[in-house]
């Protein structure tokens, strides 16, 4: 409920913003207990890195 | 979460398997676990803990029941087992853990605890192992979150102990999630740094120019961060130090009376404080309209020309547009007689036409004479409103001058004290209170210069997502580099609002709860949290009364803190409270007793026979529908859960 709460503040920006907010909040919430979460660095890159290949001039 | 139940396998005092069905009907929601001293309620507490999170198990003694261990024949094994059956959402679940030992001889066990395991009984009856047992615990109430729905009701007060504010800050980011928004921006904001060393190395001109001045800048705005951090931090520890002086001070007869006169006067020099920045922000917000008087004449003007134009009757005119135009079209009078064409009817018809004006810039001339009147009101008004503000302000900065000098009377006259202990701790306490105001001080302008850093930041993130990047991998990491840039401010934007968004809320959930359980309820007005997460309690003339508070009356504030957190968060957990009602007067108990089983799915209360007295326990019987007493029996020393309902 909280999570839904916190993604929905972010209503107001880009979509493409809302959407990467959304994903990395997702997988920071899967390693919330871990004190130093391994490989989340990684993962963010590929959240971004597959929103980017979705830009017209790329693909 | 929904406990459905607990069954303890030879856990401490708890010999065999003993269980607990909760009770889980949405209006019977109340458990009671009553008993003795030493019979086990801490214990069930524990058991619970120790079996979602693995915690609280390192208090000293043997954890596995002593019975059970002597009648284990050397070379063989006792379980020491807590299994928690209970339901989220549409499912069911079941978590054990175990503990075994080996009898070595009869003096030396080897102690081992087994792989914790979750089970997942489906609806349809089936039964799943959850893989990450863990995962699936946290998931559903983190054990982070765990400690303020599974408590000891006689330590939770601590939330509300003057200079506690690092508890009451740690407990809601924790239950709110907040942990969660800082941690995205910071790995968010080294990804965005990766990207900006990468492309640096892609990029030339004017652009790696931009990426090393952002870089510089990202730098220095996390060096403020942690600055911050550590003033806020040296801040509290300075707070708290002084309210250990004051308690000192106050336990001292001699300085006893000047010490809480002190104390008063503080409260009402922060409320005085708290009303000249008020003041200070309406004489600021009519300054800002400050150039509308200037406007004045001119307006004066206007409103003359236009009350000259409604004199002579131009304005609104006599006669409609529509009104001739239909004559005109219809070819024929109201009174029926015919406008031929041509005719001097026609004629003057067409004159009157002339000199009407079209309905929509009549509406617009009749309303900007409105409103020109109106803002000549307010030019008026501005002056004086400032003027009389800037009075107030005066009358309350002497107010605040005068009780300066009082407290600084009642400082020098505690310092020259012929008591040396009371000299001592007045001068520690003046120190203290210059390293608040200079901590104070260095918060105030880090946060200022921490806006001026965003500001020229998001300057420079402007001008590099608008730079031209030519070659093709630069392109490709310039969208990504941007991209997650925009992420990580937007995050770091909305962690601070929803920080202030929750605070709020949990003040108000937190300030009806109390409202209902404190007996003394008008003598309060209202709670606030600060942004730094100052608890506080406003009395009836808005000073702050925390500091006040009884026992007693801090419990019930704790609880409806936490009992506001657990609204706010919406999260489907019980409430599990060891000996909630210990110190509390009969009118808490009872308000207590009425009102936490409907602010709650479901409620555990472990109590002592004396806890609840008749009206308290009267309140509470129409929502229990399991009843435990927990017997302890002398010859074995071992203790066993009795279903009484």
């Amino acid at each position: 409920m909280i999570r839904e709460k916190i993604i929905s503040l972010f209503k107001e920006y880009d979509a493409e913003v809302q959407e990467v907010v959304a994903e990395v909040l997702e997988k920071e919430w899967e390693k919330l207990s871990m004190l130093n979460p391994r490989g989340i660095k990684d993962d963010i890159r590929a959240i971004i890195d597959a929103r980017a290949r979705l830009s017209d001039d790329e693909t | 979460m929904k406990l459905d139940s607990l069954t303890l396998t030879n856990f401490r005092q708890f010999y065999g398997d003993q269980t607990v069905k909760f009770a889980r009907d949405s209006t019977r929601n109340v458990t009671i676990i009553c008993g003795v001293n030493g019979a086990g309620k801490t214990t069930l507490l524990t058991a619970l803990s120790w079996c979602l999170y693995g915690q609280d198990i390192n208090a000293s003694g043997e954890l596995i029941n002593k019975r059970a261990l002597s009648e284990t024949p050397v070379g063989f094994s006792v379980e020491m087992k807590v299994q928690a059956m209970f339901f989220h959402e549409t499912e069911r679940y079941s978590a054990t853990r175990v503990l075994r030992a080996d009898k070595i001889s009869e003096k030396e066990w080897s102690h081992r605890e087994l792989p914790f395991s979750v089970t997942r009984i489906r609806t349809d009856g089936q039964f799943q192992t959850v893989h990450n047992p863990m995962g699936i615990i946290e998931s559903i109430l983190p054990s982070s979150v765990s400690p303020y729905f599974f408590f000891d009701g006689e330590k939770i007060d601590q939330f509300t102990r003057p200079s506690h504010e690092e508890e009451v800050k740690y407990a809601v980011k924790q239950v709110l999630k907040i942990e969660l928004l800082e941690r995205a921006r910071a790995h968010l904001a080294a990804v965005s740094k990766e990207y900006r060393q990468e492309l640096a190395k892609h990029a030339s001109g004017e652009f790696t120019t931009l990426l090393d001045k952002q870089g510089r800048l990202q730098d220095q705005l996390e060096k403020q961060r942690n600055s911050l951090e550590t003033y806020q931090k040296e801040k509290t520890t300075a707070e708290r130090q002084l309210s250990d002086i004051d308690e000192r001070l106050a336990q001292v007869s001699a300085a006893r009376e000047l010490s809480q006169k002190r104390a008063q006067m503080e409260a009402t020099l922060k409320a005085k404080e708290n009303e000249r920045d008020r003041l200070w922000e309406s004489i600021k917000e009519w300054d800002n309209r400050g150039f509308i008087p200037l406007a004045r004449p001119t307006i004066e003007k206007a409103v003359a020309i236009l009350d000259e134009k409604r004199e002579r009757g131009e304005i609104p005119p006599g006669i409609r547009e529509q009104f001739v135009q239909d004559l005109l079209s219809r070819k024929r009078c109201i009174c029926g007689r015919p406008i031929g064409e041509g005719s001097n009817e026609q004629i003057e018809l067409t004159r009157l036409l002339g000199e009407t004006i079209p309905s929509e810039l009549e509406n617009i001339v009749i309303q900007t004479a409105g409103d020109l009147r109106s803002l000549n009101a307010t030019c008026v008004a501005i002056p004086e409103e400032i003027r009389s503000a800037m009075r107030r302000k005066v009358g309350v900065d002497d107010e605040i001058e005068e009780i300066q000098q009082k407290l600084d009377d009642i400082s020098r006259s505690l310092e020259g004290s012929e008591l040396e202990k009371v000299s001592d701790l007045e001068r520690k306490r003046r120190e203290c209170s210059g390293e608040i105001v200079r901590l104070a001080g260095d918060v105030g302008r880090t946060e200022t210069l921490m806006e001026q850093l965003r500001i020229q930041l998001q300057e420079v993130e402007s001008g590099i997502s608008k730079a031209e990047v030519h070659a093709k991998q630069a392109k490709k990491l310039q969208r990504r580099f941007t991209l997650s840039s925009k992420a990580a401010d937007a995050v770091d934007a909305i962690c601070d609002v929803f920080a202030a968004d929750m605070r709020q809320q949990i003040r108000k959930e937190a300030k009806s709860i109390f409202d209902t359980l404190i007996w003394k309820d008008s003598q309060f007005q209202d709670i606030s949290i600060s942004d730094d997460y100052h608890l506080e309690v406003l009395d009836r003339w808005g000073l702050p009364a925390r500091r006040e508070l009884s026992a007693g009356e801090r419990q019930v504030l704790s609880l409806a803190f936490i009992s506001g957190m657990s609204k706010v968060t919406g999260e489907e957990a019980p409430l599990v409270m060891d000996t909630p009602f210990g110190r509390l007067s009969s009118q808490h108990r009872e308000n207590i007793a009425t009102y936490i089983p409907e602010i709650t799915k479901q409620l555990v209360l472990l109590i002592t026979d004396e806890e609840l007295h008749s009206t308290a326990r009267a309140n509470l019987e129409p929502r229990i529908d399991a009843e435990y007493e927990l017997v302890f029996d002398q010859s074995t020393g071992c203790s066993s859960i009795r279903s009484v309902r």
